[in-house]
């Protein structure tokens, strides 16, 4: 198995840290491990139990409402866990441990970074999301603007995320089982896409919703369970953690402070804002606000959610630090016995190298299980995000300019789904051990710089006009993909340049800032009629938005 | 009447009531402060970590266990405790929404 392959897993999530650190983090050592019968075994249990979910929720899925958005029947608890499921990611895990355990207190800042975004999301837009949107965050953007070309640039700017997404989750999938339950990575990746296709194409947003309901708990219990054991080892005392953790890593007490990833404060800031915005254009996420019946319940989810995000990140820097001296001083986790030297497995492995230290087989099979479940679950939600992408905007709105059946349209996310299936185990065996790290870079910086802008602004702004929006739009779009192919991830590591033209990884302190300035110009500077139709249809909007009146009810069961 | 011209008319009568105008103002102002606050904690440890990381790495108790950790786990607590009062804010927001769209005639 490749060198590079491990760190596609830790990609998704530590892809956004500046400078060379992450290299050093994951000095990889892969070799594929011996079949794990206990991990197996729960994972064939996590998947008949949700297969059976998706039975049932079949059933239940008539309308494109039950599809797309759960018959917006979730309540706000369930959608919190639900969305903390779709954003703590077997990357979160493994990643942030893993990135604690190699660069300590840096690999908290690191989580804190991806924590802000949910605070945020609740004062900015959750329940004006949930009150002006139905099926995608396209609904939003194209609600008083002009909606064709509005719909196009939303679908693309959401394709575009989730594909690059799913890439770096069906690469990472494939590495990660690979080594986990020794099954060959090909079959790996099958695997993922065959169910990911059978819980979204049948099960719809019900399924979906469940499967990722049931994963977080588990992924949370399994979290806390480990922490409490590792914790233990050193009385729940967090200066004798930090103390075995000092002796234990090489860089002694540089660790316990802020190290080299923050240095740079450009870079710093432009990291931090990326991953703060970029979640705020997330279309699988957002897309979430749309299954509570109302907006109390949207804001109850993101609340919800931030307390699950918050703790977790929490947790998993607990394992990181203390897994330094529990996994790090152990000859039996590295290649030849050799401690300090690369850890079996690969870098990537220290949470479930510590899970197999403080619970032995049992603990080690149930977080691999978990590890595996929230990959599916991960994927399911994007595959869906991107099929309501292609159907209910590209599809029902643009082509068939809202003429086409619901029976037509669901037709299609089924088989958008099923193609998105196919496409993502295409690409998953065609980037097999390829550095992934840009893609998220890219995910998150079109997110940032392109989905958020446009939405905040048709949300808040009266001024916003389709003109603004569409060149702002993709001003965004242009900057934040030219930025990071001119950045370090892709100008010297992939294409092999020496120096790198743009000298930070992340581009949303300048894509996004661009974005929002040449949204607000443009739209000033757009005088016609249309534009001010715009801004009289924002009266409307904004009632709505602030009471939902008007805005998609719950369907009852 | 079809419903979305019945839901215009709504939206005017709404409009017109001056508390209406007076309840969007202050959410907006309690959202803008919330974010505010939250992306001031942010920021500032963001600012302190890159610029004057000696601060951070000042010992919690003595020991070799610095003040970096329980500072970044009370600017995520404090965060989420913003978003505690949020809910709280505009649950009361949500009464008198239910008040000004009763007078509009729901």
């Amino acid at each position: 198995m490749s060198r590079r392959a491990i760190p596609t897993i830790i990609a998704t999530s530590a892809a956004l840290a500046s400078g060379p650190a992450l290299a050093e983090a994951i000095a990889a050592g892969g070799e594929k491990q011996p079949v794990n019968f206990t991990a197996i075994s729960i994972f064939l249990l996590f998947v008949l139990a949700t297969l059976g979910i998706t039975y049932w929720a079949a059933k239940r899925s008539k309308s494109a409402s039950d599809f797309y958005t759960a018959g917006g029947g979730i309540t706000g608890f369930q959608n919190g866990l639900a969305v903390a499921g779709d954003y703590m990611s077997a990357a979160t895990l493994l990643g942030i441990t893993s990135l604690v355990y190699a660069r300590g207190f840096d690999g908290f800042m690191y989580a804190i970074a991806f924590f802000m975004g949910w605070p945020v999301l609740l004062f900015l837009m959750a329940d004006k999301l949930r009150n002006l949107g139905r099926f995608t965050f396209a609904d939003i953007v194209s609600y008083r603007l002009d909606p064709t070309p509005m719909r196009i640039m939303a679908a693309v700017g959401g394709l575009t995320v989730v594909f690059f997404y799913l890439i770096v989750q069906m690469v990472g999938a494939g590495e990660l089982i690979q080594l986990l339950f020794g099954l060959d990575y090909n079959y790996a990746v099958v695997l993922v896409g065959v169910l990911m296709i059978i819980y979204v194409a049948f099960g719809g947003m019900i399924a979906t919703t469940w499967v990722q309901i049931i994963k977080a708990s588990l992924l949370l219990a399994g979290g806390t369970l480990l922490a409490i054991l590792a914790w233990s080892r050193f009385g729940f005392s967090f200066e004798s953690m930090s103390a075995a953790a000092v002796a234990a890593h090489k860089g002694g007490k540089a660790i316990m402070g802020p190290g080299a990833l923050f240095k740079d404060t450009i870079g710093a800031i432009s990291f931090g804002l990326g991953a703060t915005f970029g979640l705020l254009g997330l279309p699988h996420i957002l897309m979430r606000f749309f299954t509570v019946p109302d907006a109390r319940e949207a804001r109850k989810s993101a609340v919800y959610a931030a307390g699950f995000i918050g703790y977790f990140f929490i947790l998993i820097c607990v394992l990181g630090l203390s897994a330094i001296s529990i996994v790090g001083t152990n000859p039996d986790y590295f290649v030849g016995g050799k401690v300090g030297g690369a850890l079996i497995g690969g870098g990537n492995m220290v949470a479930l190298h510590l899970a197999k230290a403080t619970g032995g087989d049992l603990l080690l099979g149930f977080l691999s299980a978990v590890a595996f479940a929230t990959i599916l679950a991960v994927v399911a939600g994007l595959a869906l995000a991107g099929a309501s992408g292609i159907s209910h905007d590209i599809y029902a709105n643009v082509l068939r300019k809202g003429q086409s059946t619901e029976q037509e349209e669901i037709r299609v996310t089924k088989i958008a789904t099923v193609a998105i299936g196919i496409v993502a185990i295409g690409l998953g065996m065609l980037f097999k051990g390829q550095n992934l790290a840009f893609l998220v870079s890219l995910a998150f910086g079109i997110a940032a710089s392109s989905n958020f802008p446009v939405l905040l602004l048709s949300m808040n702004w009266k001024g916003l006009t389709t003109r603004g929006a569409l060149i702002g739009g993709l001003a965004g779009l242009a900057s934040a993909v030219t930025l990071v192919i001119l950045s370090p991830a892709v100008w010297t590591k992939v294409l092999g340049h020496p120096a790198a033209i743009f000298p930070y990884d992340n581009p949303a302190l300048f894509s996004m800032t661009t974005a929002f300035i040449i949204a607000m110009i443009a739209s000033k500077l757009d005088s016609s009629a249309r534009a001010r139709q715009e801004a009289a249809d924002f009266e409307d909007q904004f009632v709505r938005a602030q009471t939902g009146l008007g805005a998609a009810a719950a369907s009852k069961h | 009447m079809s419903e979305h011209e019945k839901n215009l008319e709504l939206y005017a009568k709404i409009r017109s009531n001056p508390r209406f105008a007076e309840l969007t103002a202050s959410r907006s102002r309690a959202n803008m402060l919330l974010f505010a606050l939250a992306m001031s904690a942010y920021l500032g440890l963001l600012l302190t970590v890159s610029l004057r990381p000696d601060i951070l790495s000042a010992s919690l108790s003595g020991g070799v266990a610095t003040i970096a950790w329980p500072v970044g786990a009370i600017v995520v607590i404090f965060s989420w405790l913003l978003t505690l009062v949020h809910l709280r804010i505009s649950n009361t927001q949500a009464e008198t929404i239910a008040k000004i769209m009763k007078e509009a005639g729901l």
